[in-house]
């Protein structure tokens, strides 16, 4: 998401339903002005229309709902912010309550139908306000693998950013060379990695020569304003002297090295990787939409040097965490929260940020309630349902409450599997489904 | 409807800027990292400590005079170091460490569309001052671990206002010879200023090692730093200077902050900036320690970068951040490369003999 850019297009208006064409003329108007094709446009329309028509039936009369719309060069993402306190925030829960597939959708499911329509959807709170991003990017031709040349011998190495032209060759002898598993989705639309390059969602660094022959080449992501996602190193076909793994991942390291990133990580490791500039942090298990699974491995770097820091952990997760930062070496102090029959909330909510492309959706806790356990399940089987097979649950382990999660999670068959330091108010714990996929 | 977010009060480059988090106090470290003793081996301090006349005034300074504001331009510390360089006082500006300087000079200099230019493996705060400032930095790459000055030439256009450079450089210890800053400084005709930071000027004891202050007169554009925090072990008492020609420093004094050096920092540098017997015991630790080290990593397999200064670069086949951590554990604090763009490098301070030894122990162990 680039929540952090600002909107070229905005409207604050009135929750009131009868104010629902101005929503749906604003969000087709500007999704057709910034690129998308009509069936995009009318897709990212209906999303909202579905939002506000929820957000109409909770409101206050009088309450104001503001609606951002971003253009990127490869997407149009709409934001709708409002007053979290005057709406039950359980509905924002992405699970559905009957099936989608018969009779009419109450309001509760229309956020799911949102959801379906687009390629990103998340939900967050921060002081008292809510908001919903929607991310519908545009349809971009496929790659074929044989349209790529066998690369030649270089000369002498510099790294650079690439043309767009030799941005798009490069990615085509990739296809050819490498497994997709350790290649960004993208990689199957080279016309939107160019794109997403030029608005800088990925930067893009390759070694070339003075010829202009492309040797090899590295792409680095911002993951948050902390942490930064790499894929590769590439080479394609040079000889192992000239270190072109090496220079590429020096080059990205320089390029990150006095920014906010506090770590840097990759989850589809080439084979060409230099570990000696990481540390192994675990391996997640993806699956893709053909529900084909992958055993990737993670390795991490920390950009910082360590200050240390205290971190809360349920007791059932605690010796994972002991363990973990043993073998990384964080020097940690965990304090255990604990269950001593204070009261409670019924509720609980919880987040959900849904990639279609990678069949991927993140958990987040909003709201820690007694109805933690059953509200886990529910959303496993919702997400399995919407073919989103790589279930995460980010908590931060420098908020007590959110590690309430702990035994619901475990008992509905999340393990933990990674640390990341520092990667929000403290560390996060990463835990991902691991149970039956049965769709 | 919204929430108080300050962030939307903020210029957008400081919103982008991230604060730089210093290490915690030593005790909070042990703590943590369950060590008994810190090897501080991370900021290129001093191990003797400051001067003893300059220990001896700071023995002396009595609390009640701790309720009186200092000299707001450091008035006697001024006149001393006229008399010493054989300039005017009005030729210094005293900060509360180098660190301060480098803002007087880019506050009174630049305002945003302007550029600096320095190297990208260099100290990190000129970068950082231009950037939470709104001002263009352009990096760029050592040549051979030393500033390149073509480099440079090439990348100054009409909005570049200061150039920085790190004589000798932290952390390569590479610098540049008479001949070249002179060359150098006559090719920028007067198109910026020209910072020469010399934090570790008394550490150098080449023949061709420019003394920049000797420049200043002939050279109205010339800006020279320097500091206690490292030969005169007063880090803690955060004291540095600058030294220029008149006219330019009399522009520097309009962004400069007074008030901001404390007394005892004042008498202390007072103090310290003539003992010459604690310049050449410094020395000596630091050819002894050197040459210790060069030989120690050696058998270990490793091989350092350390040319002028009191500290050396040691490139390790692993990741530094984690070579910090391990270290950490046995209380070897040392500073790693990364944020200088040397990844997979740590920087260490050549100190006491003790320290050297438990450095290269730990190294080993680690590896």
């Amino acid at each position: 998401m680039h929540s952090d850019k600002p909107f070229q297009a905005a409207l604050e208006l009135d929750c009131e339903q009868s104010m629902t064409p101005v929503v749906t003329s604003f969000v087709e108007n500007a999704a057709t002005c910034y690129g998308l094709d009509p069936a995009d446009a009318l897709d990212l329309t209906l999303s909202s229309e579905e939002i506000f028509t929820y957000l109409c039936s909770q409101c206050d009369h009088g309450e104001k709902v503001r609606i951002g719309c971003r253009y990127g060069a490869y997407f149009v993402e709409l934001e709708f912010q409002f007053k979290a306190d005057d709406f039950d925030l359980a509905a924002f829960n992405l699970t559905a309550t009957h099936s989608l597939s018969c009779g009419e959708p109450n309001g509760e499911t229309g956020l799911l139908i949102a959801s379906r329509l687009v390629d990103r959807f998340s939900f967050s709170r921060k002081g008292g306000v809510s908001t919903l991003l929607m991310v519908k990017e545009k349809s971009y031709p496929h790659a074929q693998k044989e349209e790529a040349p066998q690369p030649k011998v270089m000369g002498d190495i510099v790294i650079r950013r690439p043309e767009p032209e030799e941005l798009k060759l490069f990615i085509r002898q990739v296809r050819r060379y490498y497994d997709p598993c350790v290649t960004p989705l993208s990689f199957e639309t080279p016309g939107k990695i160019v794109d997403m390059e030029a608005f800088g969602t990925y930067s893009i660094a390759i070694a070339t020569d003075k010829s202009g022959t492309t040797g090899g080449g590295i792409i680095w992501t911002w993951e948050s304003d902390k942490l930064v996602e790499f894929f590769g190193p590439y080479v394609l076909d040079q000889p192992r002297d000239f270190n072109i793994p090496q220079k590429l991942i020096e080059h990205m390291i320089g390029s990150i090295a006095r920014t906010s990133a506090v770590g840097l990580i990759t989850r589809s490791a080439s084979p060409e990787l230099r570990t000696e500039y990481f540390q192994p942090m675990g391996n997640l298990i993806f699956m893709d939409l053909e529900q084909t699974s992958c055993e990737r491995s993670c390795y991490y770097r920390h950009l910082q040097e360590d200050t240390g820091t205290s971190v809360w952990a349920h007791p059932l997760v605690k010796s994972f965490l002991e363990a973990e930062y043993k073998r990384s070496f964080f020097a940690r102090e965990i304090h255990p929260v604990t269950d001593e029959g204070e009261k409670s909330h019924l509720k609980s909510v919880i987040a959900a940020d849904i990639v279609r492309e990678t069949a991927t959706a993140v958990l987040r806790p909003v709201w820690w309630g007694q109805d933690d356990s059953n509200l886990i399940e529910t959303y496993v089987s919702t997400l399995l349902n919407e073919r989103l097979f790589n279930i995460f649950f980010e908590m931060d382990l420098g908020r007590s409450w959110e590690l309430h999660f702990t035994p619901g999670l475990l008992e509905r068959g999340f393990q933990p599997r990674i640390v990341l330091p520092y990667a929000g108010t403290s560390d996060i714990l990463i835990l991902q489904y691991s149970g039956r996929v049965e769709v | 409807m919204s929430a108080w977010d300050p962030d939307r009060l903020l210029p957008d480059y400081v919103r982008r800027f991230e604060p730089y988090t210093p290490s915690r106090p030593d005790p909070e470290l042990a703590k943590l990292y369950g060590c008994g003793k810190i090897y501080r081996l991370n900021n290129n301090e001093n191990a003797l400590g400051p001067p003893p006349s300059a220990q001896e005034v700071i023995r002396g300074f009595t609390p009640k005079r701790a309720a009186v504001y200092p000299s707001g331009d450091s008035y006697y510390l001024r006149c001393k170091l006229g008399k010493k360089f054989d300039k005017d006082p009005n030729q210094f500006l005293v900060g509360n460490g180098a660190n301060e300087v480098i803002g007087f000079v880019i506050k009174a200099f630049c305002e945003p569309g302007d550029n600096i230019i320095t190297a990208d493996g260099t100290f990190a705060v000129y970068e950082w001052t231009a950037a939470f400032s709104g001002i263009e930095t352009r990096l760029i790459p050592l040549k051979e671990l030393c500033f390149d000055d073509e480099g440079m030439l090439n990348h100054i256009d009409g909005r570049t206002k200061v150039i920085f450079i790190c004589n000798p450089n932290n952390p390569t210890g590479t610098y540049w010879n008479f001949d070249k800053l002179k060359r150098f400084i006559q090719k920028v005709n007067k198109r910026a200023i020209i910072v020469v930071d010399e934090a570790y000027n008394e550490f150098v004891e080449k023949d061709d090692y420019p003394d920049g202050m000797s420049l200043i007169d002939e050279y109205p554009n010339l800006v020279i730093f320097r500091t206690f925090s490292k030969m005169y072990g007063l880090a803690g008492l955060r004291i540095g200077y600058l030294a220029g020609s008149v006219e330019t420093v009399q522009v520097i004094r309009r962004t400069c902050i007074v008030y901001s050096v404390n007394s005892i920092a004042q008498e202390a540098a007072l103090e310290a900036i003539d003992d010459n017997e604690h310049v050449m015991k410094t020395l000596a630790m630091v050819r002894e320690g050197k040459t210790f080290l060069e030989l120690e990593l050696q058998k270990i397999g490793l091989t350092a970068t350390s040319g002028e200064g009191n500290y050396a670069m040691i490139k390790l086949r692993m990741d530094d951040g984690l070579a910090y951590r391990k270290l950490m554990r046995s209380g070897v604090m040392v500073r790693t490369m990364t944020g200088f763009r040397f990844p997979n490098h740590i920087r260490v301070t050549i100190a006491l003999p003790e320290a050297m030894r438990v450095l290269v122990r730990e190294l080993e162990n680690i590896l």
